[in-house]
């Protein structure tokens, strides 16, 4: 068994149906009228026939029969959650604190990361916020986010 | 050459050598060379961190830039493929097996030169073709109907999952998840939201830009931070860039045919860069005399593919500037730049935006100059380049797609949305997903659900009319093909050992 295929081929399964809910209730239309829900509807009818075979294949296969952890197996995963769930918080908070102060700190965690010296951190944030604040707002007048700095 | 076309290429040029837009021509050369000669960033999440940022500048320098980005890509992709064994861009993945082995024979030099040159011979060549097939193309795109053009466009998405690297199947799904997606906003003909949640930004639907920052700008940076590269550069002196008389002697027939399979495998629709480096290749050492110096560092092997890779960068303009379908997934970040800029490509594009049409195709010619001669003194720049680490420029790519998300419309959700598509394309790499069949369905939907509409309502309801008209009945019976025969299992049989020996002879 695949559980790799197995688990994402019920994954799409569940979306096709729910997409093939949203697209009847559009309005599917018919071949001589088709409606706004016409190319989602079949297509997310293929879409779930094909999550179907994947998931037969996933169960009838012989390859990747270890568990779905052992993708993450040997490498550094926790530097991809942390990447992650500080990218998520950067949007959230982006517009509260504002850019330069939300993207400096951003910077010093991300090289923080890279195992740097915490002085040569925090220059190297300091030095790309810089830039890219010259860059980005001077040069090709992007409006940032002033945030609590009110700059 | 015909004198209107002729005369069209001059105003073309007038367009291309005005200072501002030259400037943005180099630029994009630049750019693109070090997109190519870095691994972890391709041409396409280049393309699409730099979309926001032309939004200031005007629409023949935006797509004079981002098409300089596109073909300067596969120039530098070469140096990270000689020198380190790491091919910087897909196409450059051939060159890896005979270009790293002269550059540790002591011929890092000629096998850079030889590249460079060859790009550059048949880059030029490919956009001479670009404006010679381009002017007829378009003229004959206009009697397209919604038929034809719903036919090319599963024609194009029927390439994609064929060609695709990995599970055909993964690759069909994508795409009918592309398609899904694209139907998100709007609907373009009753106004009627589709799938929006009451979200007024879902409204215009999801951006490109972040789709496509997030597939392959941000999920490669997630992909990356998790492994240890540890990449080791040839010690030796990058020296005599010039091919001796016997270099280009062995390889100038492996130019010629290189230039003509990448040429006329970019046209074709499903990642003709990368396919056409593979076949020039296999081609080379099958025509090859002594087929057995192949992967030992033969400079043939190093020239086919990289003017088939050059060839067919240009010649994959001629489906997107005449026709309006992208045939891979760099040029529909492309296509989504033009939308963008308020212009859509296709037969009307050469009339009704000429200086745009004219401007680019020209100023294809002045960036396979720019490349060539600022490319060979400029190779131990890019050596050095080669030498900056992870943990700096992974952040920095983070920041440039964060920036880059948040400009387009100034507000966090297009931030939300490139974030969440970037842990899709990480999640895609592990559970061995495509991204590339995704976002050219994700391109295309909105044309094929117009056209699709638009042809059964012409021909109330009747499916028999795709196969009554002659282009469409072909376009279509061809794609039928291509789908059918993937499904024979002698044939899927031959491409999966087709595909691995291609894999085997890379690595």
């Amino acid at each position: 068994m695949n559980r790799h295929d197995l688990t994402s081929g019920l994954f799409w399964l569940g979306i096709s149906i729910f997409v093939s809910f949203q697209a009847v209730q559009l309005g599917v239309g018919v071949f001589s009228n088709p409606g706004p829900g016409f190319v989602l509807f079949w297509s997310s009818v293929i879409f779930g026939l094909l999550s179907i075979v994947l998931v037969i294949k996933a169960i009838l296969g012989k390859g990747g029969q270890g568990k779905l952890a052992d993708s993450w197996k040997g490498l550094k995963w926790s530097h991809v959650f942390v990447t992650i769930v500080a990218l998520f918080l950067y949007a959230s908070f982006l517009t509260r604190i504002g850019f330069l102060l939300l993207t400096f700190g951003f910077m010093v965690l991300l090289y923080a990361l890279g195992k740097t010296k915490p002085w040569i951190t925090v220059a190297a944030a300091f030095v790309t916020i810089m830039l890219a604040y010259i860059i980005f707002h001077f040069a090709l007048q992007i409006q940032f986010p002033r945030g609590i700095l009110g700059w | 050459m015909p004198l209107d076309t002729l005369s069209s290429l001059l105003y073309g040029f007038s367009i291309a050598l005005q200072p501002e837009n030259l400037l943005f021509c180099l630029i994009g050369s630049v750019l693109g060379t070090l997109v190519g000669v870095l691994p972890g960033i391709g041409p396409v999440g280049a393309i699409a961190i730099l979309l926001p940022i032309t939004f200031k500048i005007s629409t023949t320098g935006a797509i004079i830039m981002l098409a300089g980005l596109y073909y300067g890509a596969m120039y530098g992709g070469s140096t990270t493929s000689i020198l380190v064994n790491i091919p910087g861009e897909a196409a450059s993945v051939v060159t890896c097996m005979d270009g790293h082995q002269m550059a540790l024979q002591g011929r890092a030099g000629p096998a850079l030169g030889i590249s460079a040159f060859g790009s550059f011979i048949a880059g030029t060549i490919g956009v001479i073709g670009l404006m010679l097939f381009a002017v007829p193309l378009s003229k004959m795109a206009l009697k397209f109907g919604p038929h034809e053009y719903f036919s090319l466009i599963i024609l194009g998405l029927t390439f994609v999952t064929y060609l695709s690297h990995g599970s055909m199947l993964k690759a069909v799904m994508m795409c009918c998840f592309g398609l899904m997606l694209s139907n998100i906003g709007l609907d373009p003909i009753t106004s009627t939201p589709r799938i929006t949640f009451d979200i007024p930004e879902l409204f215009d639907g999801i951006g490109i830009a972040p789709v496509a920052m997030g597939l392959f700008g941000i999920g490669e940076v997630l992909v990356n931070l998790e492994r240890t590269i540890t990449t080791q550069l040839v010690k030796t002196k990058v020296k005599n860039l010039f091919p001796s008389k016997l270099d280009w002697i062995e390889s100038k027939w492996a130019l010629v045919r290189g230039t003509l399979v990448g040429f006329f495998l970019g046209i074709l629709p499903g990642g003709g860069h990368v396919v056409a480096s593979f076949l020039s290749y296999g081609l080379e050492k099958r025509l090859s005399k002594h087929p057995e110096k192949f992967g030992k560092g033969a400079i043939e092997g190093v020239a086919a593919p990289e003017s088939a890779n050059n060839s067919a960068a240009s010649s994959s303009f001629i489906p997107l500037l005449t026709l309006g379908i992208p045939p891979n997934v760099s040029l529909s970040v492309l296509f989504g730049a033009f939308l963008i800029h308020g212009i859509t490509p296709g037969p009307f594009l050469i009339k009704s935006h000429p200086d745009v049409f004219w401007g680019v195709l020209s100023s294809m010619y002045v960036g396979n100059v720019m490349l060539l001669v600022l490319n060979l003194p400029l190779i131990p720049m890019w050596v050095q380049v080669l030498k900056i680490p992870d943990r700096y420029l992974y952040p920095l790519i983070l920041l440039f797609c964060l920036i880059g998300a948040y400009s387009m419309n100034n507000n966090v959700f297009d931030v939300f949305a490139m974030i969440i598509f970037g842990v899709v394309g990480y999640l895609f790499r592990k559970f061995e997903y495509e991204g590339a069949p995704l976002v050219l369905a994700f391109v295309l939907g909105p044309l094929l659900d117009l056209n699709l509409r638009q042809a059964l309502l012409i021909s109330d309801g009747k499916f028999i009319d795709f196969f009554t008209r002659p282009i469409s009945a072909v376009t279509l019976g061809l794609a039928i093909f291509l789908l059918l025969s993937a499904t024979f299992p002698f044939v899927t049989k031959r491409l999966q050992q087709y595909r691995e020996s291609v894999d085997d002879d890379a690595l």
